[in-house]
């Protein structure tokens, strides 16, 4: 039988209201509050435990509260973690993004909440956690926890789920591509689509144009006696691609001997970048990596070291969770070297 | 304009001494079939299948497809092509509905080849899995033209010059069913006017991008063409300028579910002005200027709305969304169609650039999304090319999921490997959600 552990605050854990709000987690065999309601509607699994933490306590001691909370977690075994409701409750919304957070990324398991819309815990935490979308208040429970509750049983028996619109949840910053319903091909879609915007008529968009996430770069610095590294997403590999790199979607990268070479010639460095017209790199592939204009610079005393090698991998199309892994291996290798600084050279 | 299209349906496919056409029954002669596909002599070593549905076979690397067509008049189901230039878009032609011709090698130089499965999983990610595949698999000719620019080039010709062989079995017969389209350019009907971008991969000096009568458009910013050119033999396949899920086949053209559908609405719903080639360029300066033009052409046309499609994803977002949101600042209604690009685990942006003025977007899919296939019994073309050469969407190794080639035969590839996957000429039934 799958087992079930459920955090509360300390007033859903019938401990008390905002005066109690500073205490510490607890950790508490069986059912409390809201678990009993939870218990009613599991299907095969059983919730061995509730954890209760004062909503004060977890805001102005996140650090020491989660670490409580991994302690208990880490002596229990556990398929998965419910927490809340937390309706429009804005602490209380926090404190169950942050304890699933824990659970889905430290602990690897699927963490289940529901909030209300306006709750701003949805925005912080929907893409680290199954968010339902539930009532502004504890008087929309019982409407809420059937939702929950099918979502649970769900992802407990690992039935495979129909997208967050169908299941009740947030949707988490995951995309995937489904059958259109009823089969209607994109041809269809796009003129049908067409007609009712020419109409004035309702029409769904089948994607949302959103705000991306944005890297602000970091301001300048000054790399005089510094030692410095270049690496690159242009596909710059020897000739051969002795690593096999792949032309896109990459989830391996090169690592190339430069020693002390002033320039990279042509005909011993190609790009196997699958995006862009290779052939200008092949000509010359200081395009890619300005390896004459960097010994310049070196010379000229504006940094002390060039890093004997380059890190290369084509940039197209890799999926954002193996981009950051890299990157940390890459940034491994350079702390161990005393890299200071790096250039990115990009296509 | 009238093109009435004479449909025969084909219910199967064999080899025999006669190459003839007969109640439903498409007999080949092997030698006579190869003598003629390869008449300019660029390939070598060439052998004939049959593939049908449901068959536990997968043909890769799969290079292009073409469609039979026969012109009862004598002019050249791909004029400027396979033959003499002339017009195209009037008259009669017959085809062979059912059925795909099939250009497959034994590599991949250039890592936009795909594969086409006939049964599994696999068999509900390429259009062509539905159709019975006469299939060739070959080599080029001249060792020195297995390199990336020039390695499907000699294909996608011969599997047009095997489609119009097979097409003159259709003389003198009687066909079973028609679909007739008639369009002439109308300045006012009273109805909104509407074009169609149809956005190819055509950077300069690249792989062989969209032939337009046997002219290579690579470079051309853009080529104003008549809806019912596209059903008729005037453009033909890519030579392989993108991964094997984007590329745009002969067949893909001349059955295009967007043109279809959009001549069936003019006169009723709209007035369809014309269809757009238009193309994309790599310098960011340049993205915004092309895309002014193609403004600036809309509204020379006079159009109302415009549906956009895009050739494939990464910078060529940027064109396409500079162009739907410039349109929609000048007034000009937009659909796009594309396919996004989230990655294998999803969680990228769909889109490397983003217009907030784009509003009404169509989804046919993910460039990436894993799938594991199962071993078949038949390979048509070349397996352990995946242990050798480059192809999208195919690895040989990943921390996680391992290399895509197991040792039993089975697969683990992302959906950038299956040929045409994205549907963007509108046959895609797939589309994005949220999870």
């Amino acid at each position: 039988m799958k087992k079930i552990v459920v955090f509360v605050n300390q007033y859903f854990g019938q401990i008390g209201g905002e005066e109690m709000a500073d205490i510490v987690p607890e950790l508490r065999e069986g059912l409390v509050g809201p678990a009993n309601a939870m218990q009613a509607l599991l299907k095969d699994a059983q919730i061995t435990h509730t954890i209760i933490c004062g909503d004060n306590y977890m805001a102005s001691n996140t650090t020491a509260a989660l670490d409580t909370i991994r302690g208990f977690l880490e002596g229990i075994p556990f398929d998965l973690l419910i927490a809340g409701p937390a309706f429009n409750a804005g602490r209380y919304g926090f404190s169950c993004g942050e304890v699933c957070k824990l659970v889905q990324e430290v602990f690897q398991r699927p963490a289940v909440t529901s909030m209300c819309e306006t709750n701003p815990g949805v925005d912080l935490y929907r893409k680290n956690a199954y968010v339902v979308a539930g009532s502004a208040s504890a008087a929309g429970m019982r409407k809420d926890m059937p939702k929950v509750m099918a979502l649970v049983n769900k992802l407990l028996a690992g039935e495979e789920l129909l997208g967050a619109e169908a299941e009740g949840y947030f949707p988490r910053g995951i995309r995937k591509e489904v059958p259109y319903e009823g089969g209607k091909n994109a041809a269809d879609r796009a003129v049908d689509m067409l007609l009712a915007k020419l109409a004035g008529l309702p029409y769904v968009s089948e994607y949302k144009v959103e705000q991306e996430e944005r890297v602000e770069p970091l301001p300048p610095i000054d790399v005089a006696g510094k030692r410095v590294a270049f690496m690159t997403t242009s596909g710059l590999v020897p000739i051969g691609n002795p690593d096999r790199i792949p032309s896109g979607s990459c989830t391996h990268y090169g690592k190339y001997f430069i020693g002390e070479q002033d320039e990279l010639k042509s005909g011993e460095w190609i790009s196997i970048h699958g995006g862009y017209n290779v052939s200008f790199a092949a000509e010359n592939p200081m395009l890619l990596m300005p390896l004459d204009a960097l010994r310049q610079h070196q010379k000229d005393g504006h940094f002390s070291y060039l890093y004997p090698y380059v890190y290369s991998l084509a940039g197209n199309q890799t999926a954002k969770g193996d981009a950051i892994r890299m990157a940390d291996e890459i940034l491994a290798e350079f702390r161990k070297d005393g890299i200071d600084a790096v250039i990115v050279g990009s296509t | 304009m009238k093109l009435e299209i004479g449909n025969f349906s084909v219910k199967d496919i064999q080899f025999g001494e006669e190459t003839s056409f007969a109640n439903g029954v498409l007999t080949v002669n092997r030698e006579e079939a190869i003598a003629e596909m390869n008449k300019e002599g660029m390939l070598k070593n060439i052998a004939l299948y049959v593939a049908r549905p449901g068959d536990s076979t997968r043909i890769v690397p799969a290079k292009s497809t073409a469609a039979v067509r026969y012109r009862p008049d004598g002019r050249s189901a791909f004029p400027g092509y396979t033959g003499s230039t002339a017009m195209a878009g009037d008259g009669v032609t017959y085809a062979m509905d059912g059925m795909c011709v099939t250009a497959a090698g034994l590599h991949s130089r250039l890592g936009m080849n795909s594969m086409i499965d006939m049964s599994g999983p696999g068999a509900e990610l390429s259009p062509y899995s539905k159709l019975l595949n006469l299939v060739f698999v070959a080599e080029n000719a001249d060792p020195a033209e297995d390199i990336p620019a020039m390695d499907n080039v000699h294909f996608v010709k011969a599997s047009c010059y095997l489609a119009e062989y097979l097409g003159r079995t259709l003389e003198n017969q009687e066909p079973e069913a028609w679909e007739t389209y008639e369009w002439d350019a109308c300045q006012d009907n009273g109805l909104p006017r509407v074009a169609f971008f149809y956005q190819q991969c055509n950077i300069p000096k690249w792989y062989d991008g969209t032939y337009y009568y046997g002219y290579e458009l690579n470079g051309v910013p853009s080529t104003i063409v008549q809806p019912l050119e596209w059903l008729d033999g005037a453009l033909t396949g890519d030579g392989g300028a993108l991964p094997g899920n984007g590329v745009r086949t002969t067949y893909s053209f001349l059955t295009a579910p967007i043109i279809k559908r959009l001549l069936q609405e003019h006169g009723k719903t709209i007035n369809l002005a014309c269809t757009v080639l238009v193309g994309h360029v790599e310098p960011v300066d340049d993205k915004q200027r092309i895309a002014n033009a193609y403004v600036s052409l809309a509204k020379t046309l006079g159009l109302d709305a415009v549906i956009e499609m895009e050739s494939h994803c990464g910078n060529v977002d940027v064109d396409f969304m500079m162009t739907l949101g410039g349109l929609e600042r000048e007034g000009i209604k937009t659909v796009g169609i594309f396919v996004e690009n989230v990655g294998r685990d999803g969680t990228n942006p769909g889109k490397t650039y983003a217009d907030p003025a784009v509003d009404a977007l169509v989804s046919t899919g993910n460039t990436c999304q894993v799938y594991e296939l199962p071993a078949m019994e038949t390979v048509l073309g070349n397996l352990d090319s995946y242990k050798e050469d480059p192809y999208w969407g195919v690895w040989l190794s990943d921390p996680v999921r391992g290399p895509s080639l197991r040792e039993d035969g089975s697969l683990i590839v992302d959906t950038h490997a299956f040929m045409e996957h994205d549907g963007l000429l509108g046959t895609s039934v797939l589309t994005m959600k949220d999870f």
